[in-house]
């Protein structure tokens, strides 16, 4: 009997064009929509070697120190660790600099003299650290004559040798699982996790197919000698099934296809993925059995709160997790969208493992109590009419 | 008018979830306005990076030093010194450079031993290049000072880079050849998000009216009633034209009460302008819509992708800077790119003569070709299914 129930559920869910829709196609066609809309995001943050022009006048082809200057700065830092090039220089006449810097071949020139003067287009990181190379020059020169007044033995002590050394004072030390966190997997997290919450409509279905006040349908089956325990039962292990096929298959395109990073821990994924489709298809049954308003109102109240939670976790705006988290952090806990999304931030991110197993344990809650409050509604209904 | 009046009474029926969409725009708008920093930039300023300093050595006057000048030349966060909190921060881009002085680092500098400060960054990010320039320029000279002048106390050394650090390159902002720099003001931006919403209500307004005047049954009673043909489809047109009409009407005057300084402007005539044209054209796909499709659930979803769709690979929601040459390419065939152009060259006009205008005309122009060619593909799809008798 229960094997049949179940099959017979499974058909059901499957044939229901518009559920299917929601619930596969639509999260499939938005995470194309992200990975188009994102995949350039983060290269905006990048370093790039920027192009500039150095003018060839007098004083710069007097000065030998600015011209070694610009050769090592142009070849790259000549440092004992790092070989950074921070600019392509081109040696040009003051006109063909200007009009260089007019078609945005580069982005700015440099006029060496007392003081060496910077010209460039707009304000920005690149302008910025351009200036702030030129300001070394300056700087560095500046602290030449306070110590050569101070000291004037210095410059036979090594003073020359001490100014071509250029130490890093800085050493790399990773936190996390990434040298380079990408922002935009959160978009893609909270896609998934809407997911999961869009099973809520089979859950929300489910109890119209069994709670006989809601549905023809369901009147029927009260009257039919079967429990209705195992009814429901089979209908939500039945919805659970087809919703992780439905999440394996959007994560497979989102792994394989839009090679999106969810860090290594692939059964723990796995299992967020899981406990996430548990979660959303619960909390459809709870919000089905708390209020006894019409279907069309049910699915509003699913869509609207799924959507609002999800914005709550960073879907419309990545940084919003993070405000939430900081600001009001009760908020982030009792929301399961931003508890899944959390949990696959702290698998891709964090190398320790409290953190997830918070989220995925305040989801089992989530998950257990939807079901006991649907439990404990539905249970010994009966009706002399309806 | 038995038409039109019909109209609004569907048109009322729909009312609440064609107000979300506003609502949810709305909301959008406000947060985005608040949080969205105009910078209207005229004379060349420093870019600055997000800083965390987080000093385990004790507070000397080399830490103090230094960390005065990165203050200088950045934006400093105060985080917890917690690996979770650290972490969260780089990750959202609230901090995009932490750097950690060790215990000991003062003394063992002066001394004149090899150390180095902890940093962690988002690798290869501009921001983080660039403090680590400041820092390793900081304490390049410091070194320079501490080898060559034997003794020297750290007040003394603060106090010579202090001065030495202040010598600093002349930057000359010349003016861009188009007029002024670039900047996003809260109107623009409203106006840039605004296609979403009219995407939204328009599409699924004007096509709930078509779904019910195309449904088989009741068309063919229509079609024997006293109305005629033509006026019954005028009453329609005009209608959907007041319906949209209407729909941006509301748009405008939002804007007008949002943004009160900025709107009554002369580039904000154009706006107006430039969004009554994609009104336009948006009126034109959603009778094309109207005729394709045949269910509720259709409708919606139809709705969404396209909204969603446009918005996303247009530049509505992400600035056509930061999009991808193939997405671009691919925007180039959806009317959002060219009325996010348009916007873009509005907000940037500062001389209002024929050449600078043209430009934005062309792009309207543009928007209303896409209206005309799928009006074009609307009415060949219904004829089609006339003679198909449906």
């Amino acid at each position: 009997m229960f094997l049949y129930i179940f099959c017979n559920r499974l058909k059901c869910i499957v044939r229901d064009k518009p559920l299917i829709f929601w619930t596969l196609i639509f999260p499939l066609i938005l995470a194309t929509f992200f990975y188009m809309a994102f995949s350039n995001l983060t290269e905006s943050e990048n370093f790039n070697v920027v192009n500039i022009a150095v003018v060839d006048n007098e004083q710069y082809q007097k000065s030998k120190e600015f011209r070694d200057f610009i050769e090592q700065h142009s070849e790259g830092l000549a440092g004992d660790n790092s070989s950074e090039q921070l600019f392509i220089a081109k040696v040009v006449s003051q006109e063909e600099a200007e009009k260089m810097l007019a078609n945005n071949e580069i982005v700015g020139y440099v006029t060496y003299g007392n003081p060496i003067s910077l010209s460039v287009k707009e304000s920005g990181f690149d302008q910025t650290i351009l200036k702030e190379i030129f300001d070394q020059y300056s700087q560095t020169e500046s602290t030449v004559y306070n110590i050569l007044d101070q000291n004037p033995t210095a410059l036979q002590n090594g003073l020359t040798d001490d100014l071509q050394r250029n130490t890093e004072f800085t050493r790399e030390v990773q936190i996390g699982t990434k040298d380079k966190p990408d922002i935009t997997v959160n978009y893609f997290y909270t896609l998934i996790a809407m997911t999961c919450f869009y099973f809520g409509c089979f859950g929300q279905k489910e109890i119209t197919n069994t709670q006989a006040n809601l549905s023809k349908r369901a009147a029927r089956l009260n009257v039919a000698p079967v429990h209705k325990l195992k009814v429901l039962t089979a209908g939500v292990l039945a919805s659970l099934l087809i919703s992780l096929i439905e999440v394996a298959f959007l994560m497979c395109y989102i792994i394989f296809v839009l090679k999106i990073d969810f860090g290594n821990q692939t059964a723990l994924v796995l299992l967020t993925c899981i406990v996430g489709c548990a979660c959303g298809i619960s909390f459809g049954a709870f919000i089905s059995v708390v209020n006894k308003k019409s279907e069309g109102v049910k699915t509003a109240i699913l869509i609207v709160s799924t959507m609002t939670a999800c914005f709550l976790s960073g879907m419309m705006f990545d940084k919003m997790k993070y405000i939430i988290q900081k600001n009001i952090p009760i908020l982030a806990y009792i929301n399961p969208v931003s508890l899944i999304t959390d949990a696959f931030y702290a698998l891709y991110y964090y190398d320790t493992y409290t953190r997830f197993l918070i989220n995925i344990g305040m989801l089992s809650g989530f998950t257990v109590l939807f079901c006991l409050v649907t439990y404990f509604v539905m249970r010994r209904q009966r009706y002399d009419y309806i | 008018m038995i038409i039109f009046k019909t109209y609004f009474k569907i048109i009322k029926k729909q009312s609440l979830q064609l107000s979300i969409y506003v609502v949810v725009f709305l909301s959008l708008a406000i947060l985005f306005t608040y949080l969205g920093n105009d910078n209207s930039i005229e004379t060349f300023t420093q870019s600055k990076a997000k800083v965390a300093f987080i000093n385990e050595d004790s507070d000397t006057v080399l830490t103090q030093g230094l960390k005065d000048y990165l203050a200088d030349h950045s934006v400093f966060v105060e985080l917890d010194n917690n690996t979770e909190a650290l972490q969260d921060a780089l990750f959202f881009r609230e901090v995009e450079y932490i750097a950690k002085i060790p215990a000991g680092f003062t003394n063992e500098f002066m001394s004149g031993k090899p150390v180095a400060i902890d940093k962690t960054m988002i690798s290869g990010t501009v921001s983080g290049i660039y403090t680590d320039i400041l820092i390793n320029k900081y304490l390049n000279s410091a070194a320079l000072y501490v080898k060559n002048l034997k003794n020297i106390s750290q007040e003394e050394l603060v106090k010579n880079l202090k001065k030495d650090l202040e010598v600093e390159t002349d930057v000359k902002l010349l003016k861009n050849s188009k007029g002024k720099v670039e900047k996003t003001t809260s109107i623009e931006f409203y106006y840039n998000f605004s296609p979403y919403v009219l995407i939204n209500i328009i599409v699924l307004g004007v096509s709930s009216i078509m779904m019910v005047f195309n449904d088989i049954k009741l068309k063919r009673r229509n079609l024997c009633s006293p109305v005629s043909n033509t006026s019954y489809n005028m009453q329609l047109l005009l209608g959907n034209v007041t319906y949209s009409l209407a729909c941006w009407a509301i748009l405008i005057v939002l804007s007008a009460a949002l943004y009160r300084n900025d709107f009554f402007r002369l580039n904000s005539l154009y706006f107006v302008i430039n969004t009554l044209v994609l009104t336009i054209t948006i009126l034109s796909i959603s009778f094309l819509v109207g005729i394709l499709i045949k269910s509720r659930n259709a409708q919606t979803g139809i709705s969404n992708v396209l909204s969603l769709g446009m918005c996303f690979l247009t530049g509505v929601f992400v600035p056509q800077e930061l999009l991808g040459e193939n997405v671009l390419a691919i925007a180039k065939i959806l009317p959002t790119y060219w009325y996010i152009k348009a916007n873009k060259a509005i907000s940037n006009l500062t001389v209002f003569n024929w050449s600078n205008l043209s430009q934005i005309v062309y792009y309207m122009l543009i928007e209303l070709g896409f209206a005309i060619a799928i009006v074009s593909v609307t009415l060949v799809v219904s004829k089609r299914n006339q003679l198909k008798g449906s």
